[in-house]
């Protein structure tokens, strides 16, 4: 079937699927109809694949020192109190042994999730690992701990599997007569969408409230500590001070009008090529800050990318 | 037909998850913008929505959290190395003994359970003993741009200026001679002065 033919297919069953079709100009209608009305399963299965492997490569350097990391070979801050807000939540260091375990059962089980094998037991599991490690240890918890694991919690929720995994493969070799779904119901993409754009623009709001208005230098201020790589080097001896200012201000518009230029059909592709570009230069210039790039940059190719780029690179037809 | 694929649960279960993640993506707004959450949103949960202020501030200047040790009947103390004792990404700044100082600093129960933990890991190793640590931050100035000369690298607390360092904890007078007390009175070979606080790589 040619590329247009499908596409005439997959807008006729988005219609039929859309319970109250786009037909009205009220704006509220049209934005139900875009958040309960069926998405891609392409851009879910990318999600199921790429994040998982992302989150894995930033624990990857505190699973190898699980005793150390949470069970009670090393050091760990005692209890403080409920009413602190740098330790949401005591928990006690673990018997090494139980260490090891749950650093082997998180690798398996973010394995299993990004392949979509046996998902069912995976996800649920990886998820609650993830949200344990990130309450567990304050100190070696960051921005991938808390947003990663809210995002394999969502994941735990959708019919994530259903396609590009192995799950999809069993059941398709069980069920030969059952085609396979190339959509999912309203929510299941939007919510990672979402989460994507009210990232960026929280980011962008706190920058604003912060320095980043007025000061020239943010960016970068921020190059000349132990997160320094040979490329951010690189960049703070050569580049001139007008260059991190303009660089500054095209973050802050990327980031602060992220909802819109990610809505908006002609400005999509222009803002998800820039914003790789910063996640780019973000991974490559901040040493461990690469495994939040891949996370975010990630989720932003998922989410954003091209529905027939997904579709061919996950072979879904 | 093809179907399109739907997630567990029924309609009124995803209507409330659907709320859920409403609250969830409100939160993270939220706290970006600087709304004090903690009042309505409990503490772990809150947690999970603190990720979205990234970079906001310039930074002053380059800090790093560095040891020293000293043994008993000695004032003189020599820089500790603490990569050793906190292996998860020992040599950058998302060390826990740097992220214990970062969050900590001013607190002193979690400063002196460090203190605890860092003084028996040391005295583990047999490379000698100490009684007492501090610690300090070091304040390095950014130099502005178009003057970065050399790439980071870390170095001595002895290479840098004594006006770059600003000291945080040391043992407390007292925890110190109990400790020395203990260490006399036990069975442990003297060890020479000079190699007192030095393990590591």
């Amino acid at each position: 079937m040619g590329r247009q033919a499908r596409e005439k297919r997959q807008r006729h069953e988005r219609a039929r699927l859309t319970p109250s079709p786009p037909t009205s100009w009220h704006l509220g209608q049209r934005l139900a109809s875009w958040l309960w009305g069926p998405a891609p399963i392409a851009r879910l299965a990318a999600i199921r694949i790429l994040v998982p492997l992302a989150i894995l490569g930033f624990l990857s350097s505190r699973l190898v020192h699980a005793d150390d990391w949470i069970g009670s070979a090393g050091f760990h801050v005692p209890n403080v109190g409920g009413g602190d807000y740098r330790q949401p939540l005591y928990l006690p260091a673990l018997p090494n042994g139980v260490a090891w375990t749950l650093a082997g059962l998180a690798l398996v089980s973010g394995m299993a999730l990004s392949a979509g094998a046996f998902t069912r037991v995976a996800n649920p599991l990886f998820a609650a690992l993830l949200v344990y490690f990130a309450l567990a240890d304050r100190l070696a918890a960051f921005t991938v701990s808390k947003l990663g694991a809210a995002l394999v919690v969502a994941l735990a929720f959708t019919p994530s599997a259903a396609r590009a995994s192995l799950d999809a493969l069993r059941f398709r070799r069980a069920n030969p007569d059952t085609p396979p779904p190339t959509e999912v119901t309203g929510g299941n993409v939007r919510f990672f969408q979402l989460t994507l754009a009210v990232m960026y623009a929280g980011t962008g709001v706190s920058k604003l409230l912060g320095d980043w208005l007025t000061r020239s230098d943010v960016i970068y201020t921020n190059l000349h500590d132990s997160y320094q790589t040979t490329f951010s080097y690189l960049l703070a001896a050569h580049v001139p001070g007008w260059a991190w200012t303009a660089f500054q201000w095209l973050v802050l518009t990327l980031e602060t009008g992220a909802p819109l230029w990610l809505a908006l059909p002609f400005t999509r592709r222009p803002a998800v090529a820039l914003l790789l570009g910063m996640h780019a230069i973000i991974g490559l210039g901040f040493g461990p800050v690469i495994w939040f790039a891949l996370l975010m940059a990630s989720l932003l190719l998922a989410c954003f990318a091209p529905r027939h780029w997904l579709e061919r690179a996950l072979r879904i037809s | 037909m093809l179907a399109a694929a739907r997630g567990p649960g029924s309609p009124a279960f995803r209507r409330l998850l659907a709320a859920l993640a409403a609250l969830y993506l409100a939160g993270i707004w939220l706290d970006a913008a600087g709304v004090p959450l903690n009042e309505i949103v409990p503490r772990p949960i809150l947690y999970f929505m603190q990720v979205a202020r990234l970079f906001p501030h310039a930074l002053p200047m380059t800090t790093e959290f560095r040891a020293e040790a000293a043994a008993c009947g000695s004032d003189e103390f020599h820089e500790l190395d603490v990569r050793p004792f906190f292996p998860v990404r020992a040599n950058d700044k998302e060390n826990r003994f740097e992220r214990a100082l970062f969050f900590y600093r001013n607190q002193r129960l979690v400063m002196h359970a460090l203190d605890r933990y860092l003084v028996d890991s040391v005295n583990r190793t047999g490379a000698g003993t100490i009684a007492a640590v501090r610690f300090m931050s070091l304040r390095i100035p950014i130099p502005p741009p178009g003057h970065v000369t050399k790439p980071y690298q870390r170095q001595p607390i002895a290479d840098y200026p004594p006006d770059y360092r600003k000291y945080w904890y040391e043992t407390p007078a007292k925890m110190r001679r109990e400790r020395c007390k203990r260490i006399e009175g036990a069975v442990v070979t003297p060890t020479p002065r000079e190699d007192h606080g030095t393990p590591g790589p």
